[in-house]
């Protein structure tokens, strides 16, 4: 059984004011800007009935933000999340009342997919996502205000939002799109998580594996372990135990804050011999020719000066006995392609 | 997580080009992101799971299944025999690979692959469905009868194993015998245990200043396998007694004794203070019982990695299969730097697969390897390798063109220079792997 931990914000230590016919909804403040995974990050915006909105991300950040009461039946919100990194959204109207409050999990159909887990690099707009109020308005088999299934938003995405579909998504194990941490039965083999010794279904009793915050990310690989908001980094209690990290042998996270963890996300395989040739520089020169010690960085030179060293190299002019063996290896037209594409590759500090 | 899904109404996004929504570019079947299973976190399955990520970005998911959290690196870890690198100091982990490139990172074995269904079976029952599966488990022993890992270590596969021999080494008075087999080629790391030889000897007679210990290697194959002149020199300064074609037929465990035959003559048997057998090497488990095989090592198609094996009706086995880094049998070494470098041709075959492409018809692969020699040289061997239409196999380019006698592998002999650049050497074949 998970020991599934309220996030921070409903742990009662931040009671919201509460708004009659709003269920609530505080000032609109991001609370988790500074979790964020990328260099960059990008905004969802949408209006609800006065909700709780949280994003659950494949890293195991998390991320919550209250609508604003503008005063309107539209409660405008926009959340920031780290770009390139596979999220998940969660609504929850009347959010700081236990007994009424519903949890709906946010699916969108783009007309071409249907999907819960979301990768951005640009802002998007939900709109008016028009969520239950009532319990008595949701399909909730056991009662727990937890709507059964998601709620679906149809919704032309811009370009930079792409929908994805998992066979396998550690966020949500049985895939029918609520995510672990509300699904009360998170791979579907019929028994309730409280009973279930295995939650999601992979064989291993669920006390032997770490997920403190249980959503689906093992604390190894979750950067805000006890999901209270507070990346690990900067959180001195990484597992929200109550024992302080010094004290606490069982947190695992030795991850380094402040890497840039931005990778590119194609839209198309592009096939580049000139790429697949220069990878095999890479042993020797670091990934895409950016050396990570003394030895020379590759990337950045222009093509011709490549060449020119290439070619130095083959003929033995230059003394370097490896690169001479190496140069020998390649043709004038691979040393040429490989070339091409690593002068396209952004240079460190180890240019010779 | 245990089967594909289609409950999700996914359109075909087959040629539609909308650059939003449809899954970038990509021709399948399924009606998911297709699922790329690495079994393996080694230099081959941590290099092709980062690149497949690298390259393939959001089109593509990918899974690693490795017991380990944290991965000791073979190469370097005869430094740890004479105590100038720690296991810590080669011990990586994934978190670059879950959290940088969003890889699945499940750390469990893999029992059976189904390759009907496409699915693999984990340690834990777990199932988990492929659209390609990469085997990447490296080596296992084909131990002799006696043999105690325990006690008479290999070292072959870096961590507990390696400080176990290196407390086996510090335990040792002046007078005392080390002896150390050498596996019947092919092996991993090639120049790997005639460079153990060379540092044990070093560490033994400049360190610890012992003038009266032996250090001795059995060869089981008939000549040493790679830099044969700088390793002969090397056995000459320090005294090492080699002995060749030396069969290794059982081990007595306790009293730390290796019987061996050489040349098929009657069987001698020595026994040492420290005993170094490194076992005859095959293919990892999972690719034996995948049924993927053929001898030790698995047969592919260099230009995918793809498994080549068929059943007796001439069906593949193996397709959506593919093997990478030792335990390939293609005729490219096994070793850490060449099984990073075919996991990039693995990965860019791949991605062209899933996109109807064919690969690269001629596809490039390298291998570099720095050996210390003592603590303060190290020699190095070099090569690189064409695909053979004829043949279907990589064979290694002639790289000194210029010589006499034709050389297909380059080799620098031991300098306190090359000690220096193989730390250059290491420490990015470390980041473009695990980094």
């Amino acid at each position: 059984m998970n020991l599934k931990r309220a996030p921070f914000v409903l742990s009662g230590i931040t009671m919201a004011v509460l708004l009659a016919s709003c269920g609530g909804g505080g000032e609109g403040s991001d609370t988790a800007t500074s979790l964020t995974t990328s260099s960059t990050t990008s905004v969802v915006s949408g209006t609800v009935p006065g909700t709780l909105i949280e994003a659950f991300c494949a890293d195991g950040t998390y991320y919550h933000v209250n609508s604003t009461n503008d005063g309107t039946s539209e409660h405008p919100f926009s959340i920031s999340l780290p770009n390139n990194v596979n999220c998940r959204l969660v609504m929850t109207t009347n959010e700081n009342d236990p007994i009424n409050k519903v949890v709906t999990a946010i699916q969108i159909d783009s007309g071409l997919v249907s999907s819960g887990l979301l990768n951005m690099s640009a802002d998007f707009d939900l709109g008016y996502i028009d969520l239950a109020m009532d319990r008595a308005d949701i399909d909730d088999v056991n009662g727990d205000g937890i709507k059964d299934t998601p709620l679906t938003v149809p919704l032309s995405l811009p370009d930079g939002v792409v929908l994805l579909s998992y066979s396998s998504d550690s966020l949500d194990s049985d895939g029918d799109d609520v995510l672990d941490y509300y699904d009360h039965d998170d791979d579907n083999d019929g028994l309730s998580d409280d009973v279930d010794s295995d939650d999601d279904g992979d064989g291993i009793d669920d006390v032997d594996e770490v997920d403190s915050d249980g959503d689906g990310i093992d604390d190894m690989y979750d950067r805000d372990d006890d999901n209270d908001g507070l990346s690990d980094d900067v959180d001195s209690d990484d597992d929200g135990d109550g024992i302080s990290d010094d004290d606490d042998d069982d947190h695992n996270d030795d991850y380094d804050s402040g890497v840039d963890t931005v990778y590119t996300p194609v839209s198309e395989y592009n096939v580049t011999s000139g790429r697949l040739l220069a990878s095999q520089c890479a042993q020797c020169h670091g990934t895409n020719g950016s050396s990570t010690n003394s030895w020379d960085s590759i990337a950045g030179e222009s093509a011709s000066e490549l060449i020119e060293e290439m070619q130095e190299f083959k003929s033995g002019e230059e003394d370097e006995p490896i690169m001479e063996a190496q140069a020998h290896g390649y043709t004038d037209a691979e040393i040429q392609a490989l070339a091409s594409w690593l002068a396209t590759q952004s240079s460190s500090d180890n240019d010779d | 997580m245990n089967s594909q899904l289609s409950r999700r109404s996914l359109l075909k996004a087959l040629g539609l080009g909308l650059a939003a929504t449809t899954l970038p570019g990509l021709v399948r079947a399924a009606d998911t992101i297709p699922n790329i299973v690495v079994v393996g976190g080694g230099f081959a399955g941590a290099t092709v799971a980062k690149y497949l990520k690298m390259w393939g970005g959001l089109s593509v998911q990918v899974t690693i299944i490795e017991p380990n959290s944290t991965y000791v690196s073979p190469i370097l870890s005869n430094l740890v025999l004479n105590g100038q690198k720690t296991t810590d100091d080669l011990s990586f982990n994934y978190l670059n690979h879950s959290q940088k490139y969003a890889i699945n990172m499940i750390h469990n074995t893999v029992d059976t692959v189904d390759n009907v269904a496409k699915s693999v079976t984990l340690g834990s029952g777990q199932v988990i469905s492929y659209s390609k599966l990469i085997l990447a488990p490296g080596i296992d022993f084909d131990s002799v009868p006696g043999h105690d890992f325990d006690k008479v270590p290999h070292a072959w596969k870096a961590g507990v194993q390696t400080n176990l021999l290196k407390d086996q080494i510090d335990s040792m008075q002046d007078g005392d015998s080390f002896v150390m087999t050498v596996p019947k080629a092919p092996y991993r790391c090639p120049p790997g245990p005639y460079e153990r030889a060379c540092v044990v000897a070093d560490y033994l007679k400049n360190n610890k200043g012992y003038t009266g210990c032996t250090v001795t290697v059995l060869d089981a194959n008939p000549a040493i396998t790679v830099e044969a002149e700088t390793f002969a020199a090397a056995f000459a300064t320090y005294g090492i007694d080699y002995v060749h074609s030396a069969d290794v037929i059982s081990v007595d465990s306790d009293t730390k004794t290796v019987t061996y035959s050489v040349s098929g003559a009657a069987s001698a048997s020595m026994t040492a203070e420290t005993l170094n057998v490194i076992p005859n090497q095959k293919a990892g488990s999972i690719v034996f019982a995948a049924g993927l095989t053929e001898g030790n090592w698995a047969p592919i198609n260099p230009l995918t990695y793809e498994s080549t094996k068929l059943n007796s009706s001439d069906v593949a086995l193996g397709l959506d299969i593919h093997i990478i880094g030792d335990s390939q049998g293609t005729g490219l070494p096994k070793a850490g730097h060449i099984a990073n470098s075919e996991a990039k041709i693995c990965a860019d075959a791949i991605l062209r697969a899933l996109k109807g492409l064919e690969p690269d018809p001629a596809p490039k692969t390298n291998s570099a390897c720095y050996s210390p020699i003592s603590s303060t040289t190290a020699s190095w061997l070099t090569a690189v390798y064409e695909y053979n239409s004829t043949t279907k196999l990589m064979q290694p380019i002639d790289v000194i063109p210029n010589n006499d006698v034709v050389d297909k592998y380059a080799a620098g002999g031991p300098s306190t220079e090359n000690y220096r650049a193989m730390f250059n050497w290491s420490g990015n074949l470390f980041s473009d792997t695990f980094s």
